[in-house]
């Protein structure tokens, strides 16, 4: 694992959307399944047949507005060309974490004189 | 693949005496963490905005916890009593779905070639930018 920090405000830091293709029906074109079988990074097939397959790509924060859009028109003309009839694209960050934490603290000798306390009484 | 999440830290309501160290604090967390906290004397106060980049980006929670540990650990070494604000967004926030083959329908072709969208009919179909 590798970390590193950056400006708040950077617009060149890298980001990664996950992708995903649901496809309805129980029954899809041959060269559909295996074109998602290749490219996709994770596929689940549900007892009823339909599809569910994610991709995860990464893209600049400062190019994603121009590069999204081609990326899932590019997608969506191969998925169509494959012959997926019924389905949804959808996309959204990957990996995301929004929370936010507040709390008091103390010193360690502080803690610790604290807890002798709770001890002595 | 690498990713990126904001973080927001606030050290608030730090004893007078905190104040003295407050420096020490500043000169630990550029050395530890590469990070640059800044004081605010007017309302005592210690706070970082930073950019945090994960690669890859599947490790972003066990980064986000370290952070975390690393954070707590540096401010308890330094300060006394004091209050803390930890926040973290992705930097991206794109998210939306759309149905399949409505593109066809913004595109300069008739609506009906939607009903040909088979493989025997490719040509039909609108030229095919590069998939990234």
């Amino acid at each position: 694992m590798r970390v590193w920090f950056t400006n708040f405000f950077a617009r060149e830091v890298p980001c990664t959307l996950e992708i995903s293709v649901t496809l309805e029906g129980g029954e899809h074109p041959p060269q559909l399944v295996d074109f998602l079988r290749k490219r996709a990074d994770r596929l689940w097939t549900n007892p009823d047949g339909s599809m569910l397959a994610v991709f995860i790509r990464e893209f600049r924060l400062e190019s994603l507005q121009q590069r999204l859009p081609r990326f899932l028109r590019a997608l969506e003309l191969r998925l169509l060309r494959l012959g997926a009839c019924r389905g949804t694209l959808a996309w959204r960050p990957a990996f995301a974490y929004n929370w936010s934490l507040e709390g008091w603290g103390c010193s360690r000798e502080q803690a610790l004189e604290h807890l002798l306390r709770l001890q002595r009484n | 693949m690498r990713t990126t999440h904001n973080l927001i830290l606030y050290i608030t309501d730090m004893e007078p005496d905190d104040l003295r160290t407050a420096e020490r604090l500043i000169e630990a967390f550029e050395e530890e963490l590469g990070c640059v906290l800044e004081y605010d004397p007017e309302h005592r106060m210690l706070s970082l905005y930073t950019a945090m980049v994960v690669e890859p980006a599947e490790a972003s929670g066990a980064a986000l916890r370290q952070m975390l540990h690393c954070v707590y650990h540096l401010v308890g070494r330094f300060l006394q009593e004091y209050r803390l604000i930890f926040s973290v967004s992705t930097s991206s926030g794109a998210s939306g779905s759309r149905p399949l083959g409505t593109i066809l329908e913004r595109s300069p072709y008739d609506r009906l070639l939607s009903q040909l969208i088979t493989p025997e009919y490719p040509r039909l179909l609108p030229p095919e930018p590069p998939l990234c």
